[in-house]
């Protein structure tokens, strides 16, 4: 049965049959079966045969989205970064024929964009604004360069158009808030015929388009890619790094709608979800309006300082000149200050002075004061001053050219030559000298003269002072007495050396024994008592005084009580 | 939103700007004034439940000393060959221009326009000619801008073509 079988298979394979059945069940002749066994065994061929379908295929699944470009990045990052990492000369010089174009090109746009800058900044150089700016850049201390950048760089994207390349269609658009609307369709198509007619017109080199129109402060700027242009309206100066994003924009632009873009039929709403590109391109810079100095402020203020200054200066000056005059007239003789003031622009000085004083006006105009700009109020007073003693001295005594007087601490000293007569004369007479409690003599060749001071027995006994009820202390016109009559007792020593005997003054307070007496003896007490402290105070010995109270009811000649008289008496 | 750009050319003076502002502005102004370089109007245009935005291109009249610039043309999906009745030698300026256009548009949908077609008692164009035209499937419909006869119609069919085209 086998050896049947095989035979009959040889007489199949012989006639041909196997390779008829093999052919119509596969579709496929021996040659293209010859073909595929071959792929199949020849992993070179293989490749071969694929290599021509892959791209294709890569692109078919792209753009049916069931792969996207950024899931094969990866790889393709990868590829690149192992082939670096392997051998980088490889990749150089596989890059080097573009290497150099796009090298080229980039220092070229930069040149350009440099000479542009340059070119606008010579161009209004010389205009008014720059002169402006360099006016400014004088009194800010900040550099021309400065002032000029911070003007250059004031810009305003107001419109952004996605414009299809080929026919001029406005694919989507964006503008800034607040920026009034305008007919995009019309202006994108007009860009276009704008930019074919100078493409048309002037024969540039190929390749070339219209990047920037100026339309007095608007500039068109254009970034073109190779099915779209990004058209930016700008209102003022944009800067140049403004270019670059909207080169950005239009390759991501491209780089999503690659497909859309080639094969557009005029549907514009699949490019709507391109517009966070667009709008990266709206940009701004305001200029940051720095608050200008408060010129107006500063003046007003520089005017009250300086009128506040003004018055301050003449009132320290004013009083200043007060002060120097106060003290000049402290430092005169004969001048004694109380008070000063100023009213109505008039400065008063108040105060006593020395007949015998320099004038007032003399000594302000000692310091440049003007005798108008002050008002002068003295009473009379005479001084103890040794000048004004000395001066009253040589007016009452009227020495002889041989004598000489000099003063201090109340006691004159006469010193040189004089006869008897006036010495005797002298010495009865100086007690008249104000201010002169004592007489020295210096006489030379001369025994000093006898002095006869019987008067003032009758002096002292001459004051008496009446007092109010139940007072003891002195008014002002008692205490003016009083000041006589110290002088007097101060010479009751010398009157007692003189005569060789021993007087003393008896104090003596007048009352009377009616209605309290006691209490009335007190009173009258303590007045005598008062009166012989104060004469102590004034330089008479406490041993030449003594008190005493006198009753009326007790004595022939009745005082008016409350009276106090001084007696001089025998010890 | 669809938009289409359309072309519409044709020898000086057969009314080409008149043709545009009576469709987009519906006016009509007798005063000649010759178009430099190009202008621009939009329309649109409501067909089948689409609204489409017609970019109206009006190239200026061709003459001996200004030729179409055929950059203006790219990526129209449509045009207008406009001639002027009352000239017979405006019909042939337009068989000129249509080859040229026919190129750069890739064979776009155009229709003939036949202006002027108020002022009959001028008419100088051969119905042959015409008829010719038609025989070589050229679409021609009358139009005047002064009456606004076949204006709107013209506009109309023109989008159809397109977007039966693009469909």
């Amino acid at each position: 049965m086998t050896e049947q079988k095989a035979k009959a298979i040889d007489d199949f394979l012989e006639k041909g049959q196997l390779n008829e059945l093999r052919e119509i069940i596969t579709g496929l002749d021996h040659s293209s079966l010859d073909r595929l066994q071959k792929l199949m065994k020849d992993p070179h061929e293989f490749a071969l045969e694929i290599s021509d379908l892959l791209p294709f295929s890569i692109r078919k699944l792209i753009e049916k989205g069931s792969i996207n470009i950024a899931d094969l990045l990866p790889f393709f990052e990868e590829i690149i970064q192992e082939s670096i990492q392997r051998n980088p000369q490889r990749l150089a010089n596989l890059l080097f024929p573009i290497m150099g174009p796009a090298i080229r090109k980039a220092v070229s746009e930069d040149l350009r964009k440099m000479i542009e800058s340059l070119n606008k900044g010579l161009e209004s150089g010389i205009s008014p604004r720059h002169l402006k700016w360099r006016i400014q850049a004088l009194f800010s201390q900040k550099s021309y360069a400065e002032i000029m950048l911070s003007k250059a760089y004031v810009y305003h994207v107001k419109h952004i158009f996605l414009i299809h390349k080929e026919t001029g269609l406005l694919l989507h658009q964006v503008r800034a808030p607040k920026t009034r609307p305008i007919e995009a369709d019309m202006v994108a198509s007009m860009l276009s015929a704008i930019s074919d007619f100078a493409k048309d017109s002037f024969d540039g080199p190929k390749g070339e388009n219209v990047e920037t129109i100026r339309i007095g402060d608007t500039n068109l700027w254009i970034e073109e890619g190779p099915y779209a242009v990004i058209a930016a309206v700008v209102e003022g100066n944009p800067p140049p790094g403004l270019r670059l994003v909207m080169q950005e924009a239009i390759e991501a632009v491209h780089y999503n709608h690659r497909a859309d873009l080639e094969n557009f039929g005029g549907e514009t709403a699949i490019f709507e979800h391109i517009e966070k590109f667009l709008k990266s391109c709206l940009q701004s810079e305001k200029i940051t309006k720095k608050s200008k100095p408060p010129y107006f402020a500063l003046l007003l203020l520089f005017i009250v300082l300086t009128v506040a200054g003004y018055y301050l200066v003449k009132h320290f000056q004013y009083k200043n000149k007060h002060e120097a005059l106060i003290e000049a007239f402290q430092n005169e003789p004969g001048y004694l200050i109380s008070r000063s003031r100023v009213h109505d622009k008039l400065f008063i000085l108040q105060g006593l002075r020395d007949e015998l004083s320099r004038q007032p006006q003399v000594v302000a105009s000692d310091l440049d004061v003007d005798p108008e700009d002050v008002k002068f109020k003295f009473q009379h007073f005479i001084s103890t001053d040794s000048t004004f003693v000395i001066k009253r001295a040589i007016e009452t005594l009227k020495p002889p050219a041989t004598v000489v007087f000099s003063f201090q601490s109340g006691i004159l000293t006469i010193s040189g030559k004089a006869d008897e007569s006036w010495a005797s004369q002298a010495k009865n007479d100086y007690i008249k000298v104000w201010g002169v409690k004592e007489l020295r003599w210096e006489l030379i060749g001369k025994n000093e003269p006898k002095r006869d001071l019987s008067w003032i027995v009758n002096d002292i006994e001459s004051y008496s002072f009446i007092f109010d009820f139940n007072d003891i202390e002195m008014n002002e016109e008692q205490q003016l007495k009083f000041e006589k009559l110290k002088s007097t007792a101060r010479l009751l020593d010398e009157f007692n050396h003189l005569q060789n005997q021993s007087h003393l003054v008896q104090i003596e307070s007048f009352t009377s024994k009616a209605s309290n007496a006691a209490a009335n003896t007190k009173v009258a007490l303590t007045r005598a008592e008062s009166f012989m402290a104060l004469l102590n105070k004034a330089g008479v010995p406490a041993e030449l005084m003594k008190t005493a109270v006198q009753y009326n009811e007790d004595i022939e000649k009745p005082m008016p009580v409350r009276t106090v008289k001084f007696k001089v008496v025998k010890k | 939103m669809i938009k289409k750009k359309i072309a519409i050319v044709g020898a000086f003076a057969v009314g080409k700007t008149s043709l545009v502002q009576r469709y987009v502005r519906s006016i009509f102004s007798e005063k000649y004034q010759t178009t430099i370089g190009v202008k621009i109007d939009q329309k649109e245009v409501q067909l089948g439940g689409k609204t489409i935005n017609l970019l109206i291109w009006d190239i200026h009249g061709e003459d001996d000393f200004m030729k179409l610039k055929p950059t203006y043309l790219i990526g129209s999906s449509g045009y207008f060959l406009v001639a002027d009745s009352t000239r017979s030698e405006t019909l042939q300026a337009a068989v000129d221009l249509h080859d040229m256009t026919m190129a750069i548009t890739k064979n776009a949908p155009f229709i003939l326009l036949i202006n002027k077609c108020d002022l009959a008692e001028e008419n100088e164009l051969s119905k042959d000619d015409l008829n010719d035209l038609r025989e070589k499937g050229w679409k021609i419909i009358y139009t005047s801008a002064k009456d606004g006869t076949g204006v709107e119609d013209a506009f109309l069919e023109l989008s159809k073509l397109m977007i039966a085209e693009s469909n």
